[in-house]
């Protein structure tokens, strides 16, 4: 856990996020942050630079997204009936921002069961067409685990406060987590929906000694690429008969101009004997 | 302006912010933290807070028919998504169209349904789609779903584009936009490739 002093902050810091967060901010200056509270029986309130900003903040609960501007942020956690930052009962943690980022910092217990502060950064690249994307934190007190889809680990040795990726195709898989290089499930089975263009954030939080194991759930969507091309044509008929038609039409033409011709010769002939 | 008040109305410019970016539906009010020990403070400005559960995820109504009374086209059409190498799916039978399974479909708050078929395929007949480049702008096109609701539309415009220019963003966009888009092919055929050189799209705007 990281400590910093806050020096030169004082109360009334509200015009310091707006002195950072104009109104017009540019997306390159500003990032995104949500909060998750993982730690049981324990209800805050979080205070950002000093300023009250999650009054009565519940277990299992996500806050946000908040648009901040870039840069490094103080929260701190506090009894929920604090008047102010001073006693915190966690942090404060230097959380740092970086423009165009999307972050989630979790209050939530560490492998032995004690109160931390993590922060994460969210993979929002766009993802593949087709795809979604699966994010699994284990911010909970136990040991290591493996993911399982369907029964086989898809990751494994995952520890306290770790993170992995996985980009998959769209489609609901069976997941549960098992105790690292085991298969009977601590979590679930559940059914997981991997929706297109979206992030699945799966933490696994609580405490496994107390039986507080438990299953927090953060989407992000948005993320979606178009496919690269549409081929709706594979046969190529339709040029073939196309190319026939306008044959027949300069076939036809030249005929009818050859048809007027002719017909003009036979009058003139037809006038001219005419005449005798 | 004296400092205070500059204080007092940047306070307010950084929570009507930060509210409008968290999606709050009202401008919190900005309160200082109060000044005595007994008071405790409100928060300065309004986050969504809710459980950290999976949201429901709206099923869509699929499109299950397509027909251009005009033009004589009537298709059956069928969900799709996409083939390894990142291309639309498309049904096999050019007489068949596929909707796009990951975008809109027409009962769809936003976003474009996007519609696409053969003009014709090794072994099966020409297909309706391509009757699509003879569409004017006005003409009526009727989509059926899957639970009986027929939606009409109205054709806004119909223009070719260079396969490698289709403008995919655009026209699978899932926000900004409820557009109808009949996807097909035309131009030269390369039967090297077995790949015709443009796109023919359709946008058509709903009536309803």
């Amino acid at each position: 856990m990281r400590n910093k002093i806050l020096v030169g902050i004082a109360a009334g810091s509200i015009a310091a996020l707006a002195a950072i967060a104009p109104a017009s901010a540019d997306t390159a200056e500003t990032a995104r942050l949500s909060v998750l509270h993982g730690i049981p029986d324990t209800p805050v309130d979080v205070w950002v630079n000093g300023e009250l900003t999650l009054d009565d903040f519940q277990p299992g609960d996500l806050a946000g997204p908040l648009d901040l501007a870039a840069g490094d942020y103080e929260v701190a956690l506090t009894a929920p009936d604090a008047t102010d930052a001073s006693s915190p009962v966690l942090g404060p943690v230097t959380v740092t921002l970086a423009g165009g980022g999307d972050y989630t910092a979790v209050a939530h217990l560490d492998e032995g069961g004690s109160p931390t502060v993590t922060p994460f950064q969210n993979d929002i690249a766009a993802t593949a067409a087709g795809e979604g994307r699966l994010t699994v934190r284990h911010v909970a007190a136990a040991p290591a685990v493996d993911v399982l889809a369907a029964g086989a680990p898809v990751i494994e040795g995952l520890a306290n406060p770790d993170e992995a990726t996985l980009n998959l195709p769209a489609g609901t898989i069976s997941a549960s987590v098992a105790a690292a290089g085991t298969t009977e499930p601590v979590l679930g089975p559940a059914d997981v929906t991997v929706q297109e263009g979206v992030l699945t954030i799966a933490y696994a939080w609580g405490s496994l000694e107390d039986g507080s194991l438990a299953l927090a759930v953060q989407t992000i969507s948005g993320l979606h690429s178009a496919p690269e091309g549409v081929n709706s044509g594979v046969g190529g008929q339709l040029a073939e008969r196309d190319a026939v038609l306008q044959a027949l039409m300069i076939v036809g033409v030249a005929a009818i101009a050859v048809a007027l011709a002719t017909g003009g010769v036979v009058a003139a002939r037809a006038r001219v004997g005419a005449r005798d | 302006m004296t400092r205070t008040a500059a204080m007092a109305s940047a306070a307010l410019a950084a929570a009507l912010v930060l509210s409008a970016c968290s999606g709050s539906p009202e401008a919190a009010a900005p309160t200082a933290p109060a000044p005595t020990a007994t008071a405790t403070p409100t928060p300065a400005v309004d986050v969504p807070i809710a459980a950290a559960t999976p949201t429901p995820v709206r099923l869509p109504v699929p499109p299950v028919r397509v027909v251009v009374a005009s033009l004589a086209i009537d298709v059956r059409v069928i969900d799709v998504g996409v083939e390894p190498g990142g291309f639309m799916q498309l049904p096999v039978d050019p007489a068949v169209g596929g909707w796009y399974r990951y975008g809109a479909d027409p009962s769809s708050a936003d976003g474009n349904t996007v519609i696409s078929a053969h003009v014709d395929a090794p072994d099966y007949p020409i297909g309706p789609f391509s009757r699509i480049r003879e569409l004017s702008p006005g003409e009526r096109i009727e989509v059926t779903d899957a639970a009986g609701t027929v939606h009409r539309y109205s054709v806004a415009t119909v223009a070719s584009y260079p396969k490698a220019s289709l403008p995919v963003d655009e026209l699978f966009a899932r926000a900004g936009t409820r557009a109808l888009v009949l996807i097909t092919c035309g131009g030269a055929f390369d039967s090297r490739s077995g790949r015709y050189a443009d796109n023919v799209v359709a946008i058509a705007t709903p009536m309803d």
